[in-house]
Formats: C-alpha cells, structure tokens, sequence
C-alpha cells in the first residue's frame, strides 16, 4: 500500500521552480490540457521575450501540448511563455504563464589533475 | 447476525481499508471536476468580487461587494446541459427561499439551457447555489450596477495547467 502511495504521490506534478536556466537558448514549453470545462479546440500562445510582449505568437491545435518557437539569442536574455485554452464554444480561458527561462550556458569545470606529492623542504 | 459481524470484521482488516483507501482516492480523482475560480468583472473594478465554487456538479456563485454603494439590479446567467437545480440563495445573510428566473433552451449555445437568476438588490455579499446535474464548463456571469454599470464572467473552460520548460 504505501508503494502505491509512494507512486501515486510521485506521479502528480511537483510546482515548478520560478527560474528555470535553458542551457542552448532553444526553448521548449511543455503543458497539460485543461482538467475541466468545455471540450477543447485549441490554443493562443505567445512569448514575452526581454519584456517585450507577444515577442513571437501563434496557436496549437488541441493535441499539441508542447512548443519550441522561441530562441534566445543571447546569453541572459529570458522569456516568460503564456497560453489560454479556447473551447469549441469560443470560451477562452484565463491566461497561465510559465515560469521565466533564461539563457544560461552551464559552465563547469574539471577537477584539478595531476596532483602529486613532493617532498616538502 | 454472525454473516454481519463477520462482514464488519472483513472490512476492518488493515488491508481491507488500504485497498478501501486506494480506490476513494482513485474515485475522488475520476469523479466529476471540484474547483474555485475568480471572474473577471468589467469595467475593472476592485470593488465587487465573483467567485464559481464547483463540488460534484454543484456551483456555489458568491458575488462580493467590496464597497460602500449597494450592487442592484444584480442577475446571474449560466448554460448547462441539463435543467439547472436551484438550491439555496443567501443575500446579505438572509435566506432566499427562491428566485425570480426564467429559461431558453438553445438561445445562446447549441444543446444549452440558459438559465437567469434575478439576485435583486444587496449591500453585502449574495450566494447562489445550484445542482447542475453534469458540470461541463459553462461560462456563468453577473450583470449589474453600482452604480456604474458591471459585467463579470467566468469561463466556460480551465486553463492549460503544470507549464514546463525543458532542455
């Protein structure tokens, strides 16, 4: 029982943290379709990129549940995703927004090599 | 007397009521939608609040008025697939045994029932409560003044949920 509630609790979505670094400046959305309403037609998304709003626009049929039309070309510039649902009775819902993606090339670096002891004075 | 007890002690076994537990969660979370959303009222005014609570097919609406003037002439539409069930009706903390309201069929959306409530007049807050038989998603909204004319909504569908970036 508590495996499954172990697996029933790891199945449902953790928040999302409120930066998320993008390491190629390619950006990649994902999302789940609404949980309640009318059935769903399709989507109207934009991106907010540097403040700038509806940066790049565009809208998702309704089995589309991820989107890479933006490039950051920049280190550090950052985008912020928003999308509403619109139903097949043109209903469209309140906007949700992602979290902000910056453009943040992971650095790391190697560990020291070729230590070796020598004798001391 | 005995088939009983012994039936009582079956269910009271520990993992009887795991897998009791197990599917009540599974049930809770196949059943209808439960939710509450804010309106959005226009003009945009910080001065009268709406909310849609939903619980098993059952919409509480709660129009809040948030300043000195009186909200009037206040109604309510929703469109439902079935004959709404009018429940309850608090105004300003009173019961409301019924309400004014009148039906269409099909007037606004296909295979809808259009149904109005007239609230009337409050200084306070209204709450409206009513049995839809299978919430689908309709778009509920007030009309009203305050004096200034006001316009809420709530969509009739929910947002994209759990947005995330990957690599």
């Amino acid at each position: 029982m508590r495996r499954w509630l172990l697996l029933l609790i790891m199945a449902i979505p953790s928040a999302a943290e409120a930066q998320f670094n993008d390491h190629d400046g390619q950006l990649t959305i994902v999302w789940v379709s609404p949980s309640y309403g009318n059935p769903l037609d399709h989507y109207i998304w934009s991106y907010k990129i540097n403040g700038v709003a509806d940066s790049v626009t565009g809208q998702s049929a309704a089995g589309d549940t991820l989107n890479s039309s933006a490039i950051l070309a920049d280190v550090g510039d950052w985008a912020i995703f928003d999308i509403r649902a619109v139903s097949i009775f043109h209903d469209t819902s309140a906007v949700a927004l992602s979290d902000t993606a910056y453009y943040n090339p992971e650095q790391s670096i190697g560990p020291p090599r070729g230590v070796n002891w020598i004798q001391g004075p | 007397m005995d088939i009983i007890r012994n039936m009582w002690v079956g269910i009271c076994r520990p993992e009887s009521i795991s897998r009791l537990s197990l599917s009540l969660i599974i049930a809770a979370l196949s059943s209808s939608p439960s939710f509450a959303e804010d309106g959005r009222v226009y003009p945009d005014t910080a001065s009268v609040s709406f909310t849609r609570a939903v619980i098993a097919d059952t919409v509480t609406l709660t129009i809040q008025n948030l300043a000195s003037d009186s909200l009037f002439h206040v109604f309510v539409s929703d469109h439902t697939d079935s004959q709404p069930v009018f429940l309850l009706c608090l105004i300003d903390g009173s019961l409301v045994d019924s309400l004014s309201s009148d039906q269409e069929f099909g007037s606004v959306f296909p295979g809808k029932f259009t149904t109005r409530w007239i609230i009337g007049n409050f200084e306070r807050y209204a709450m409206l409560r009513y049995y839809c038989g299978s919430y689908r998603g309709n778009p509920v909204n007030i009309s009203g003044g305050h004096p200034f004319p006001i316009f809420g909504i709530i969509p009739g569908i929910g947002s994209p949920e759990y947005l995330l970036w990957q690599q």
